[in-house]
């Protein structure tokens, strides 16, 4: 420590020096220092740091702490309402204004809000521009695109609300390592698309670079901010300056260095900017994701301009080895100093992009990409594809997530199916057990030829030709629906164009004369609804026919009518027209929770099939009803009942229906024949891909059809956090942990897979190593768990016919038989009992059995619907009460009696469990892509665990120590078009 | 609600006169008040990227202070006053957002690079302000000084004006100062 006497010393000397030149400094102090060694060490140390101003203080301490102030204090608090959305919390703040996580509280989804700075309110022109280009980037639609969902103003501050997306910006991730080849491809092919379709639509990002890219857990990258980069140049109001000019970053140390670092030489120049302003920033982000660092490194911003006006970056090479050759032309083409030798449109950079990715992907084994994908790039092209076509309209998902997307269109009704849907999730599982087997086989379609006529992989929509030549379908490309004509004959086919709208629902369907293309499409600015277009085969103007279209529509073969359904709050109605849109008239309706979802004119467009879910006393189900056009008379065709209907056709000689339907749970969407009028049912494809987009030929000899082969793997989610999730199993067309996982108490996993062929029980480690199969022959099973001792695995089988809860010792020996109905087995925390559930009505109902068999006995002291009990057995949670706005839970003691407590969750959560601390439930919410929450049970706000966009956890299981979840995600690998022949 | 200027004018001309006790009033009265303004200007500067200390506490000054009773050498002294206050604000507000921003889950949230940037500065700011007490532990003048000019943002000729030195002496003495601030702030 300084005596003040020494300081006094040093204080001396030092100002003596200070007085000197630097080179006379040294013998100033060897002469005053003389005998005292630590004196002159002291001071010089001092003196060594005097051309390094004390870089600190270069500006007042106001001007460093700006920002300190807002960020302390959030302009917004939780609770706070702005229009219909209420603020949760704030998320981060900075130059470009404050972002807050909110809820909407209209339509109950979370969203983020972004509230612009105030200055703003005072800048018209800016404003002004920056909203055109908001709403311009909002309208794109692209899967790679942050959607707005709205430009507004509130008590004169400026917001924009976008989708909430969970995950990590690329910065973030940038910080922590380098990403591997493929997966840094991978980001920058998606930032690509989602740059190709804003400049298609005139809109340049100007700001592209690693903070405004946000990867998201599963593997989906989204572009934000487009518009926003005119914000923050307060000088812009006229058109020709722009984002950030040399002059201001130079005037602004330190402040700007991150974006400096990605902005191209022009902009640097404050030179009017086109597209190929992005091409070059997306070049530098793709060289620093490769690289590790960026291309242009300075100690301060104009070091840094200075090397991006003239420095030529470092060869790729020198960071990585064995980087393709084609990989530093693509990435040095991209970052052309001179605009004119750069990428001219960044399609052509997309292209080479993607060319890039073929190859790396050609030339890498299969087991160095598996590799590639264990090490947390948890992403692969399928999976972006998956993403994209699900996005961009194919409709053969998963039915449940099929209804979640669409029930935006179903608004005043989407609660209620929302119920429906999930309550048909829960029951149909249990009430199929005491179903019998599908009636015996009609003589119609006996046997069929599937053939696949395109390879694309984003081919979907088809519709076959009156005279059954040509296929017409579509193809997901960049977010727009391209149209295709291909020769059945041949094979050759052509590209007509995009159709020019979004597609809504259905697919394609040939006018009668086989020249116009009907499809049901976006809506435009005089009516948003959906709208029934048609367009010339070959390409054309496309037509509106008429507005108010719920559902795909079909015309009659005879031409002369079509119908569709209309949504009108929550009543459903068919509606029958003339072909040409006249004579619009309402045949039937459905009120919730009945609904009908697809309708087909009988030939002679007398009477139209429709297919919807029906809930009567004893289940709920999906049944084809005809109606008469005249009469309106109602007549249910169908004897049995399935889980979902997709479409209903009629065959041309009305012998016959053709269905895509979900048999059960869990099954796939596959094409049955209905006999007419008996209404007997045969399924007529036996496979395990899922068809939609039916189309026959008018003499019902040839169907068309989208078939999709989803995949189902088992995804490994550590310590509750979603962006470090990995899939830990993979493989052509598996369906692995489809019907259930659980954990066994040492932390391994069992799960359902067809990996052997059939749906079998599997074990293996928690990496996904060491698979193998314990069971063969059990036949459907489901709801797989393990008692807490680790000794059995309980599960539901039909192992050679006998259907029950079946209970088998881990290593796959002795399956015993413990009942024969009930589904959802569950140990007792003591390892005596097995807990399981029965149906009656809609109400389920919890037994007991003997874990080693016997009676089985009914707990009457529990309420119905009580759907399971805590982790140490005390507790149990029932569904006390549920409507329209939430499922209320009550706890009770497990012996029954008065509630400890409630929990409400949104009415659209299924899947509840206990987390294995007791404190908590876990739970999936449809509302929200089916991502898992957990909610505190005391009265916490519930936290969303997983992000997935599209389909979602389809199941999901705790490791016994709370720390692992285990969960089943649905992606789409393929999409493609398939001819289904009749063979006699 | 801003005092009233005739208080504040009042309270600076008996401070100035050798009444320490007036300086204790004066304190919060232009405290409430550069606080106020100086959320104004940090909310400001975020769009015109403009910002001067100097500018705010004239603003401030011409506010609290009637110009018709003072001397233009009462404005370096209340300068000297707003600086030892903006002081306060800041270091208070640094050392707030540091514990706020450390915060359970707040690194989990995605943060744009200003968030990143005020974090580094406002612990930049905490670790000056603690070497600015350790010097006015043996060298108060030159603390002051520091404080004058980085905190008040005071020209080296008002910092003369208040310290009563020359500005030569000022300059010196700043130049030193720093030497040993980063010498300490690098050491410790």
């Amino acid at each position: 420590m300084m005596t003040p006497e020494r300081w006094q010393q040093i204080d001396a000397l030092l100002l003596a020096a200070l007085e000197r030149a630097p080179a006379e400094r040294a013998s100033f102090l060897d002469e005053a220092c003389r005998g005292d060694e630590s004196l002159r060490i002291e001071v010089e140390a001092m003196l060594s740091s005097d051309d390094e101003a004390l870089s600190l203080m270069d500006r007042p301490a106001f001007e460093m702490a700006a920002g300190l102030f807002d960020d302390g204090k959030p302009e917004l608090s939780a609770g706070q309402n702005i229009g219909h959305h209420q603020i949760l919390l704030m998320l981060g703040a900075g130059g470009m204004g404050e972002v807050y996580l909110a809820q909407d509280l209209k339509l109950g989804r979370k969203i983020a809000i972004k509230l612009l700075p105030v200055d703003l309110s005072f800048d018209e022109a800016r404003l002004r521009r920056f909203q055109q280009e908001a709403r311009a980037a909002s309208a794109l639609n692209h899967p790679n695109i942050i959607t707005i969902h709205e430009i507004g103003e509130f008590e004169g501050r400026h917001f924009i609300a976008t989708e909430f997306i969970e995950g990590r910006t690329l910065r973030q991730v940038l910080q922590h390592k380098r990403l591997s080849l493929p997966r840094a491809l991978d980001i920058a092919i998606q930032a690509a698309s989602a740059l190709a379709a804003a400049h298609d639509a005139g809109i340049v990002h100007r700001d592209i670079k690693p903070e405004n890219i946000m990867l998201r857990p599963d593997g989906l990258v989204k572009i934000l901010d487009f518009g926003l980069a005119q914000l923050s140049n307060p000088q812009s109001s006229t058109s020709d300056t722009e984002a950030l000019t040399l002059d201001r970053v130079v005037t602004t140390p330190g402040l700007l260095m991150g974006t400096v670092n990605y902005m191209s030489p022009e902009q640097a120049r404050g030179q009017r900017l086109d597209t190929r302003t992005d091409i070059f920033s997306l070049g530098v982000v793709t060289y620093e994701m490769i690289a590790g660092r960026p291309p242009f490194e300075g100690e301060t911003a104009s070091d840094l301009i200075a090397a991006i006006l003239k420095v030529e970056p470092p060869l790729l090479h020198d960071y990585l080895p064995d980087a393709p050759t084609d990989l530093q032309r693509v990435v040095a083409k991209a970052l052309r100093k001179d605009r004119e030798e750069r990428y001219q449109t960044i399609k052509d950079l997309l292209v080479d992009l993607r060319g890039l990715k073929k190859d790396l992907e050609r030339t890498t084994t299969p087991s160095a990409a598996a590799t590639a994908t264990a090490n947390g790039a948890a992403i692969s092209t399928d999976n972006r594809a998956s993403t994209a076509t699900a996005a961009s309209g194919i409709r053969t998902l998963f039915s449940i997530e099929y209804l979640t997307s669409k029930l935006k269109h179903r608004k005043a009704a989407a609660a209620a199916i929302a119920l429906v849907v999930l309550i048909a999730a829960a029951v149909i599982a249990i009430a199929l057990l005491r179903h019998p087997g599908p009636k015996p086989p009609a003589a119609h379609f006996q046997n069929v030829n599937v053939t696949r006529i395109t390879t694309m992989g984003n081919a979907h929509s088809p519709a076959i030709s009156p005279d059954g030549q040509e296929v017409a379908f579509l193809s997901s490309d960049d977010g727009h629906e391209n149209l295709w004509i291909q020769q059945v004959a041949t094979g050759s086919r052509v590209q007509i164009g995009p159709i020019g709208k979004g597609l809504e629902y259905g697919g394609l369907t040939f006018s009668p004369d086989g020249t116009y293309l009907y499809f049901v499409g976006d809506g435009d600015e005089s009516d948003l609804r959906p709208t029934v277009y048609r367009i010339p085969k070959f390409g054309g103007p496309v037509q509106k026919v008429i507005a108010g279209a719920d559902s795909s529509f079909s015309l009659s073969s005879n031409g002369r009518s079509m119908a569709f359904l209309r949504n009108d709050s929550s009543v459903n109605n068919v509606i029958v027209a003339n072909a040409d849109g006249t004579g619009e008239r309402q045949v039937a309706s459905r009120h919730e929770p009945d609904f009908f979802w697809a309708v087909d004119p009988s030939p002679d467009g007398a009477r139209v099939a429709c297919a919807g879910m029906r809930r009567d006393s004893k289940d709920l189900g999906a049944i084809v009803t005809e109606i008469e056009v005249n009469s309106g008379a109602e007549k249910t065709i169908t004897v049995q009942r399935w889980r979902w209907i997709e479409q209903v056709k009629w065959l041309h000689d009305e012998s016959g229906l053709i269905i895509i339907a979900q048999e059960k749970e869990g099954s796939d969407l596959q094409l049955w024949f209905i006999s007419y009028p008996d209404g007997e049912a045969r399924r007529i494809t036996t496979d395990l891909n899922n068809y939609s987009n039916l189309s026959l030929t008018p003499d019902s000899k040839t169907l068309v059809a989208t078939q999709v082969s989803p995949v189902v793997n088992l995804w490994l989610v550590p310590d509750g956090d979603a962006s470090r999730a990995e899939r830990i199993t993979s493989g052509p067309g598996r369906r692995d942990g489809m019907y259930g996982a659980a954990w066994t108490p040492d932390g391994k996993i069992v799960y359902s897979s067809s990996a052997s062929g059939s749906v079998e029980i599997w074990m293996m480690e928690a990496d996904g190593s060491n698979q193998r199969q314990l069971t063969s022959g059990s036949g459907q099973t489901h709801s797989l768990s393990v008692s807490p001792d680790g000794r059995y695995i309980l599960y539901v089988a039909d192992h050679n016919g006998n259907r029950g809860i079946w209970r088998l010792n881990i290593d796959g020996s002795n399956p015993k038989q413990l009942t024969e109905a009930g589904a959802a087995p569950h140990c007792s925390a003591d390892g005596k009992w097995v807990f399981y559930q029965t149906m009656e009505g809609d109400k389920r109902f919890t037994w007991r059995v003997p874990i080693d068999g016997g009676q089985s006995e009914r707990l009457t002291n529990l309420p119905p619907d009580t759907l399971g009990f805590s982790p140490d057995g005390k507790l149990a949670v029932y569904i006390h009460s549920q409507d329209q706005t939430k499922k209320r839970l009550a706890i009770i003691p497990s012996e029954g009696g008065e509630p400890v407590g409630f929990l409400d969750l949104p009415p659209s959560t299924y899947r509840i469990q206990w987390m294995p601390d007791g404190r908590s439930l876990s739970y999936v919410d449809q509302q929200n892509n089916n991502n898992l929450w957990i909610a505190p049970l005391d009265g916490g706000r519930p936290r969303q665990v997983t992000a997935f966009k599209s389909s979602g956890v389809l199941f999901y299981a705790w490791s016994f120590d709370g720390k692992r979840i285990a969960v089943s995600h649905r992606e789409i690998i393929n999409s493609d078009v398939v001819l289904i022949n009749r063979v006699k | 609600m801003p005092a009233l200027p005739d208080e504040i004018t009042r309270l600076l001309l008996s401070w100035n006169s050798g009444n320490e006790k007036a300086l204790d009033e004066l304190m919060p009265l232009v405290h409430s008040e550069l606080y106020r303004m100086a959320k104004l200007y940090m909310r400001r500067e975020r769009a015109n990227h403009t910002l001067q200390t100097s500018a705010l506490i004239n603003e401030a000054y011409l506010r609290l202070v009637d110009q018709r009773k003072v001397r233009w050498q009462d404005r370096a002294h209340f300068f000297a006053v707003a600086a030892q206050i903006m002081r306060h604000i800041l270091i208070d507000h640094a050392r707030i957002y540091q514990a706020s921003k450390r915060g359970a889950g707040a690194e989990k949230v995605p943060l744009d690079e200003a968030v990143v940037v005020n974090r580094q500065r406002a612990s930049e700011l905490v670790a000056l302000d603690d070497a600015l007490i350790s010097l006015a532990d043996f060298d108060e003048r030159k603390s002051r000084i520091v404080e004058l000019q980085f905190f008040g943002g005071l020209s080296i000729e008002e910092i003369a004006e208040v310290m009563r030195i020359s500005p030569a002496t000022v300059k010196r003495e700043l130049q030193a100062a720093k030497l040993w601030l980063r010498r300490f702030m690098t050491n410790s």
